[in-house]
């Protein structure tokens, strides 16, 4: 795919380059919200005429919120967006794949949320990608410019591009945050079970006093329930302090 | 789904109770368009640790079942390897040699054949799908291409559906989400101060007494828990 000579240089060579730098720094992030500033700091590298991106979210509840940022600017102008209840990055998250405001100054589509981003923030033109990520999650990857019609053919076309690839990460990032979570919630939850039989057996309590127990020494000693059902697990014994602190809960 | 199984079975008690809505209809379809005769889909995070969230039928859940009580079995397998375990014929050698307790039970409780695939994300398993025949048969590539797509879909429907209803996600009030049921773990615990032995050990136990009576683990750790089983019993610790 090569651009005419009058257009802007064909970017090719050097996005692969991004692309695969952009690949190895995923690769080692579970985070999901690292893997999303990941995402944004490299749109604005990537795509032609871009200040600034974000990427924005409206999750099972329908509450709507702009998860990373490249700086404070989109925050704004994504607040006016909520508070408007209008603007290209919620006709993303709602409607449509692409969403471009070429000149915000003479906006006809969305009046109010124009004339707000005009008059308090330096953003002139946006340019907005849906992204997939589950049936009941939404999000978009949203870009903005500093002059009007920053956002030409090459930019839909790399944005498109990496959108994909963007929903691709954030989907993998999710699931393996999920998955790891699982098994951690498997192993507690194994923990938990055998340090309230010890305590049922031991002190001949009920369950829901074996779980009280357990809870009130995570409470008085401001240590994870995980960890207190460990030491019980290993010990057999609720653990009586910690610094010093006598808060030991057993009951007998 | 028709009851393959007797239709009062005290494997009933074992099928899953997790909140996982879309996994029936799926694990139906899965059933329906393979030359399969049930499924049953767990979640592990190691041997001592697995969770069934559904089975088609009573066979199905005994199967999983088994792999945990006996801590052997394809699924035990492909989770651990982390790629397919295909066994189209209990009733083979290679079966016995390789899984000699389970082979022998699955057998009796009615299967023979059984295909286990692992539920896993960027190779970190988190479960296991288990297909089983009454009568031996292998799946052919193109069955086996499908059961894997399949398995994808359960991969993705579980996930979203234990994220939709908020069941991993810690919160200030939940700060350790309970999932699935409790109380073989409990249990455990309790036979352990019983018996004055190690928590493995008396997992052992556990399995040793459901398996030495055919009956759902699950059940017996509830009487263990209500007392009406007690282990090693002229130990029991002294109160006061």
């Amino acid at each position: 795919m090569r651009s005419s000579p009058d257009e802007e240089p064909d970017p090719t060579p050097e996005l692969d380059a991004q692309f695969k730098k952009l690949a190895l720094a995923l690769m080692d992030e579970t985070d999901e919200p690292m893997v999303q500033q990941r995402l944004v700091e490299f749109a604005v590298t990537a795509i032609p005429g871009a200040d600034h991106a974000a990427v924005t979210l409206i999750d099972r509840k329908g509450r709507r919120s702009t998860t990373a940022s490249t700086d404070p600017v989109p925050l704004q102008v994504d607040a006016l967006q909520y508070e408007l209840d209008q603007g290209p990055c919620l006709q993303a998250l709602v409607r449509d794949d692409i969403v471009t405001a070429p000149d915000l100054a003479s906006d006809g589509q969305w009046p109010q949320f124009a004339a707000a981003t005009v008059e308090r923030t330096p953003v002139r033109s946006m340019l907005s990608f849906r992204l997939y990520i589950s049936d009941e999650e939404r999000a978009a990857l949203n870009l903005y410019a500093e002059r009007a019609s920053a956002f030409g053919e090459q930019s839909a076309a790399t944005g498109a591009i990496f959108a994909a690839y963007c929903s691709m990460a954030l989907i993998a990032a999710r699931n393996q945050h999920l998955v790891n979570n699982l098994r951690r919630a498997l192993e507690t939850n194994r923990e938990i079970g055998v340090a309230m039989g010890i305590l049922m057996a031991r002190d001949l309590m009920t369950r829901e006093q074996a779980f009280e127990a357990l809870r009130v020494a995570s409470q008085n000693l401001n240590v994870k329930l995980a960890e207190i059902a460990a030491h019980v697990a290993e010990t057999g014994e609720l653990p009586l302090r910690r610094s010093g602190r006598n808060a030991g809960t057993r009951r007998d | 789904m028709e009851p393959i199984g007797p239709r009062v079975s005290p494997w009933d008690g074992a099928l899953g109770q997790a909140d996982v809505p879309h996994l029936p209809a799926l694990a139906a379809r899965v059933v329906r368009r393979l030359p399969v005769d049930g499924a049953a889909i767990s979640v592990r995070a190691g041997p001592d640790t697995s969770q069934l969230l559904h089975a088609t039928n009573p066979v199905a859940a005994q199967l999983d079942e088994l792999q945990f009580v006996l801590g052997e079995g394809p699924c035990v397998d492909a989770f651990r390897l982390r790629r397919h375990v295909l066994l189209s014929d209990l009733s083979a050698p290679s079966s016995l040699r390789r899984w000699p307790g389970f082979t022998h039970e699955a057998t009796q409780a009615g299967a023979g054949a059984i295909f286990a695939f692992p539920l896993q994300v960027a190779a970190v398993p988190f479960g296991t799908v288990e297909l089983y025949r009454r009568s031996p048969g292998a799946l052919s590539d193109s069955d086996t291409a499908s059961a894997s797509r399949a398995v994808d879909d359960i991969v993705h429907t579980v996930l979203n559906d234990l994220a939709a209803y908020g069941l991993l996600e810690p919160t200030a009030t939940n700060p350790e989400p309970m999932f699935g049921r409790p109380e073989v773990p409990q249990a455990t615990g309790m036979m352990a101060v019983q018996l004055n032995v190690p928590v493995v050990q008396a997992l052992a136990h556990l399995r040793a007494a459901a398996f030495a009576t055919n009956r759902p683990m699950i059940d017996v750790a509830r009487d263990v828990i209500a007392r009406r089983i007690i282990f090693g019993e002229q130990n029991l610790p002294d109160q006061g």
